[in-house]
């Protein structure tokens, strides 16, 4: 289990942060998923560890997702306002953040507002740069699926933070 | 390009152009993804911090001793269970015999094989043996017996006179 949490352990915290967008509770898809790995009855080959370990952590994050959505729609908001401001420093305003971190939070917030599978899709491609093959077996599609689905959800970022940058500028 | 949206296999095969181009590509449009896609390779995982990594593994751990207890109460319910299932459905020893009655049993065992034996032994002899049909002729002398016969029985119901004194 520690050769495990070693190999794939950051890949998936880092799935379930991008997703969640809240430590704890990616802590917490993370352990269920390992334990999930530990409870099966039959071992998986070390080949399909990873995939199988990513599919259990983002199925995870999409049911605790959509219990937000479901529970607490307004709250989420606050929520994510409140973390918003945990992040910044007291003693440094949002105007002397530098630029590349303001680019930094806005993509991940375009990220975090993709629809599905094309937000996992650019996490588990273009962010942790995992083979198509492991990407397609994870989500459950095929490699070109994979790919096609991609190209579409990174020229939908491109479009949508272009955007947000005119609007910006406006 | 904006054609792309419309055929998936251009679309794939650019895909796979943006991931092997190793600088940036000519297309203007190709180009911008390239950029994004190494903006966003920079946002990737980091390696598990200190405080983390124990986290998983303790909660791991935790669960798997949480898990073998349980298991080893099983086991041990399922030994229990065996062992009275085998106490209560074995059948007792049955008490010594004396002389005389192991000498009656094999009297009794003798006699029941040996009828078994006769048994099995006439049912398959009977299969095969033709036994003879023994008919008696009839007797020229029939009529000449059966009026004896009357007349002895007319005899008996006449009572005994005594006999004449001479």
């Amino acid at each position: 289990m520690e050769q495990i949490i070693d190999e794939h352990g950051g890949r998936l915290r880092h799935l379930a942060l991008t997703l969640l967008g809240r430590a704890d509770e990616a802590d917490d898809v993370v352990q269920d998923s390992l334990i999930k790995l530990w409870h099966r009855d039959e071992p998986l080959a070390p080949a399909h560890e990873l995939p199988w370990l990513l599919t259990c952590t983002r199925n995870a994050c999409l049911d605790r997702l959509r219990h937000r959505q479901r529970t607490r729609g307004l709250q989420l908001k606050l929520v994510h306002e409140q973390s918003t401001e945990a992040q910044q420093p007291l003693d440094n305003p949002a105007e002397e953040f530098t630029d590349g971190q303001r680019r930094r939070r806005m993509l991940l917030e375009a990220l975090a507002e993709m629809p599905e599978p094309g937000r996992s899709l650019l996490i588990l491609r273009d962010l942790q740069e995992l083979d198509v093959a492991s990407t397609a077996r994870a989500l459950q599609l095929s490699e070109n699926q994979v790919k096609v689905y991609t190209f579409r959800a990174r020229r939908a970022l491109r479009k949508r933070i272009e955007e947000e940058l005119h609007e910006q500028v406006a | 390009m904006n054609k792309s949206h419309e055929d998936p296999v251009l679309e794939a095969n650019l895909e796979q152009q943006l991931h092997a181009a190793l600088g940036l590509p000519s297309d203007p449009e190709l180009a911008a993804d390239w950029l994004l896609s190494q903006e966003l390779s920079e946002l990737g995982p980091e390696p598990l911090t200190k405080q983390v990594r124990d986290r998983y593994l303790r909660s791991t751990r935790q669960h798997r001793l949480r898990r073998t207890p349980m298991l080893g109460w099983a086991l041990a319910a399922s030994m229990v269970a065996v062992t009275i299932l085998a106490v209560v459905l074995r059948t007792p020893e049955p008490a010594p015999l004396t002389e005389a009655e192991q000498f009656e049993l094999a009297l009794q065992t003798l006699d029941d094989t040996s009828k078994r034996a006769l048994a099995i032994t006439g049912r398959a002899l009977n299969e095969h043996i033709r036994w003879p049909t023994i008919e008696l002729e009839p007797s020229p002398y029939n009529r000449l017996i059966r009026s004896f016969g009357r007349l002895q029985a007319l005899n008996s119901d006449r009572p005994i006179e005594p006999p004449k004194e001479s």
